[in-house]
C-alpha cells in the first residue's frame, strides 16, 4: 500500500534525524556521513541474517552495535579536529564506507545484497510490521530525546556544545561527552539501517551515499538543530515534499542545498528553535487565546 | 595532625614556549581562607601561569600542590574534581543556555560524577532551589530564565562566578574578573568578593587593576617577565622599588 510506504520512509528519517541531532544538535559535533552509518546498520543486519542465519530480532540491536563501534571511532578522532575539519572528514567516511560496500565482494559489490524478510515469533514481517516497529523504535528514541534537555547529560553535552574550556572547568571531560554522542547517535542511525534493509529486501552502496547524508541534515537542520521536535517536522516535510511537488524529486539535492543555505542564513535555530519566526507567531496566537500580554 | 597552612603551594613553575620563558621557576603559595593576588604588568606571565594552576597548559618544569597532593599537568577537568574552580578573562557562558541551565551544569560535578549517572534528571525542584541560591548569592536570579547569551558583560561575570561557586570549590581562582567593567560593576565586584571572604572563602585573583586587587587582597604576588618580582601585604607590594619600576616601564613604553 501507497500510504504504507511512505509512512515506513517518514519513520526511517525521523529516526535518522534524530540520531544526528544527539551528535549535532546536542553536542555540537557537525556530521555530514551520517547515511555511511545506516549503510553500516543495513549491511552488517543483512549480512547477519542472511549469511549468518542470525534471527532479526538480535541483528536489530547487532547493526546498531556496529554502526556505534565505528561511530566512537569517528568520535576518537573528532575529539582531534576542529568542527570544520570533522565536517569535511566525516564526508570522506561516507564515500569510503560506500566505497567498501560497492567494490568488496562480502558486501555484494555492485550488485547489492538481498535481505531475507524477518520472521518474529513465527510473524513474516510485512509493511505493517515494520511500521509497527517504527513506530515503536521511534517512540523510544522521542522519549530518550525529551528526556535529554532535562538530563546531566543535556546540560554536559550543551556545555561541550557552547565552550569546551568552560565545560572542562566544571569537571566535564569534553572528549567522554562527544564519544559518547558519536556513540548513541549513530547506534540509533545503524538501528534504522537494519529496519531499512528488511523493509527494502535489497540493498546496494548508493542507498547510503552522501546526498542521503545531506538529507538528514536537511531535516534535523529545517526543523531545528538541537530541538526535541524540529527533526521530526524536518523529516516528514521533506520526506513528504517529494511525493507531493515533482520537482522536489527532480531537484532532490538542489532543493536540501538552497534550504540549508537559507535556514542558516534567515532561521539557523529552525523552525521550532527558540524566537524562531513560527514560535513568534504561535506564541502571540497563544498569549492573545489567552488574553495575556505577551512576556518580553 | 593541624591541616597544612597553605592549601596550594607552587614550586619552580616554569612554562616555555620555545625560546620564550612565559613563566621562569615562580614560588608560590595560597593559604586558607586567604585572597592572594597575582599582579604584574601586560606579558608577565599571569595568565599562563593561572592555566597552568587550571590544567589548560602543562608546565614545562615545576610542582603544584593542592592540599599537599600533586596536580601539576592534570586535565582541566580533572582539575575541576579536585576542587579548583576558575572564571575566564574572557567570559565563556554557555551562551545559548539558560542561567539557570548554565548553573545546574555546574551541579553534575558533585551530583552526577559519571558518565553513566549522567542519564539521571537534572531539572528537579530540589536542583532548581539550590541553583537559585547560588544566583541569589550574585543577585541574578531574576534572570534565571533568560539566554546566558544575551546578558550584559557584568553580568555575565557575575553568572561565571556564580557557576565556580556551585562546584563547591576549596580554591576559587578569578581571572580579571574586572576588566572591562564599568565603575559600578566594579564597585558590586568588590562587595561580592567581600562577602565571598567573609565566608571563609579561599581566593586567587589574576588582576591587573592595582587598585581593586589592594582593596581585595591579603597577599600579592607581583610578576614581571615570567619571574616573581616580589610578594608580600599589598603595602609592602606598593613601596617595592622593582614592582614601581616595573609598572612605570609598562606605563613609559605605552606612551
Amino acid at each position: 500500500m501507497y500510504e504504507q510506504v511512505i509512512a515506513i520512509n517518514v519513520g526511517l528519517a525521523m529516526l535518522l534525524a534524530m540520531s544526528l541531532n544527539i551528535i549535532t544538535g546536542f553536542a555540537g559535533q557537525p556530521t555530514l556521513g551520517h547515511a555511511a552509518f545506516y549503510g553500516i546498520g543495513a549491511y552488517t543486519s543483512a549480512l547477519l541474517t542472511a549469511k549468518a542465519g542470525w534471527p532479526f530480532l538480535l541483528a536489530l540491536p547487532a547493526s546498531g552495535a556496529m554502526a556505534a563501534l565505528v561511530g566512537v571511532l569517528l568520535g576518537l578522532f573528532s575529539v582531534r579536529v576542529r568542527e570544520d575539519f570533522l565536517a569535511v572528514t566525516t564526508i570522506g567516511i561516507n564515500f569510503v564506507i560506500v566505497a567498501i560496500f560497492q567494490y568488496v565482494q562480502l558486501f555484494g559489490a555492485s550488485l547489492g545484497l538481498a535481505v531475507p524478510k524477518p520472521v518474529v515469533f513465527g510473524i513474516r514481517f510485512g509493511n505493517t510490521e515494520i511500521l509497527i516497529l517504527l513506530i515503536v523504535l521511534n517512540l523510544l528514541v522521542y522519549l530518550f530525546m525529551r528526556h535529554l534537555p532535562n538530563s546531566w547529560l543535556g546540560l554536559a553535552l550543551g556545555g561541550v556544545r557552547n565552550d569546551e574550556e568552560a565545560a572542562a572547568s566544571l569537571g566535564f571531560n569534553p572528549d567522554h561527552y562527544k564519544v559518547f554522542a558519536f556513540g548513541i547517535g549513530t547506534f540509533i542511525a545503524g538501528m534504522t539501517g537494519s529496519v531499512y534493509a528488511h523493509f527494502m529486501g535489497f540493498i546496494s552502496s548508493t542507498d547510503f551515499s552522501f546526498p542521503v547524508s545531506v538529507g538528514v541534515l536537511s531535516m534535523a537542520v529545517l526543523g531545528g538543530l538541537g530541538t526535541v521536535s524540529g527533526p521530526l517536522l524536518g523529516a516528514i516535510i521533506l520526506t513528504l515534499a517529494p511525493e507531493v511537488f515533482r520537482f522536489v524529486s527532480d531537484y532532490r539535492m538542489l532543493v536540501y542545498g538552497g534550504l540549508l543555505v537559507l535556514m542558516m542564513r534567515f532561521q539557523p535555530q529552525g523552525m521550532v528553535g527558540d524566537d524562531s519566526w513560527l514560535r513568534q507567531r504561535w506564541d502571540a496566537v497563544r498569549t492573545r487565546g489567552k488574553g495575556g500580554a505577551r512576556r518580553g | 595532625m593541624a591541616e597544612a597552612k597553605e592549601l596550594l603551594q607552587v614550586r619552580g613553575l616554569k612554562k616555555h614556549f620555545g625560546g620564550l620563558k612565559a613563566v621562569d621557576g615562580v614560588d608560590l603559595a595560597v593559604r586558607r581562607g586567604e585572597t592572594l593576588g597575582l599582579i604584574g604588568p601586560n606579558g608577565a606571565g599571569k595568565t599562563t601561569f593561572f592555566n597552568m594552576v587550571c590544567g589548560y597548559y602543562t608546565p614545562t618544569e615545576g610542582l603544584i600542590l593542592l592540599d599537599g597532593q600533586e596536580i601539576q599537568g592534570l586535565p582541566a577537568h580533572a582539575v575541576a574534581r579536585k576542587g579548583i574552580a576558575r572564571t575566564f578573562q574572557i567570559t565563556k557562558v554557555f551562551k545559548d543556555m539558560t542561567v539557570e541551565d548554565n548553573l545546574l551544569a555546574a551541579l553534575a560535578l558533585k551530583k552526577a560524577p559519571s558518565l553513566f549517572s549522567s542519564l539521571g534528571r537534572s531539572h528537579t525542584r530540589r536542583n532548581r532551589e539550590q541553583v537559585r541560591e547560588y544566583l541569589e548569592q550574585v543577585d541574578i536570579v531574576a534572570f534565571a530564565k533568560v539566554k546566558a547569551g544575551d546578558l550584559s558583560l557584568g553580568y555575565m561575570r557575575r553568572l561565571e562566578i556564580a557557576r565556580a561557586l556551585a562546584l563547591q570549590p576549596i580554591l576559587l581562582m578569578l581571572d580579571e574578573p574586572c576588566a572591562g567593567l564599568s565603575k559600578d560593576a566594579t564597585r558590586d565586584f568588590i562587595e561580592l568578593t567581600q562577602k565571598l571572604q567573609a565566608a571563609g572563602t579561599t581566593i586567587m585573583l589574576v588582576e591587573h587593576n592595582m587598585a581593586v586587587a589592594t582593596e581585595l587582597c591579603h597577599r600579592m604576588t607581583v610578576l614581571a617577565h615570567g619571574i616573581k618580582i616580589a610578594e608580600g601585604t599589598p603595602q609592602e607590594v606598593q613601596n617595592n622599588r622593582a614592582v614601581i619600576d616595573a609598572y612605570l616601564g609598562e606605563a613609559e613604553e605605552a606612551d
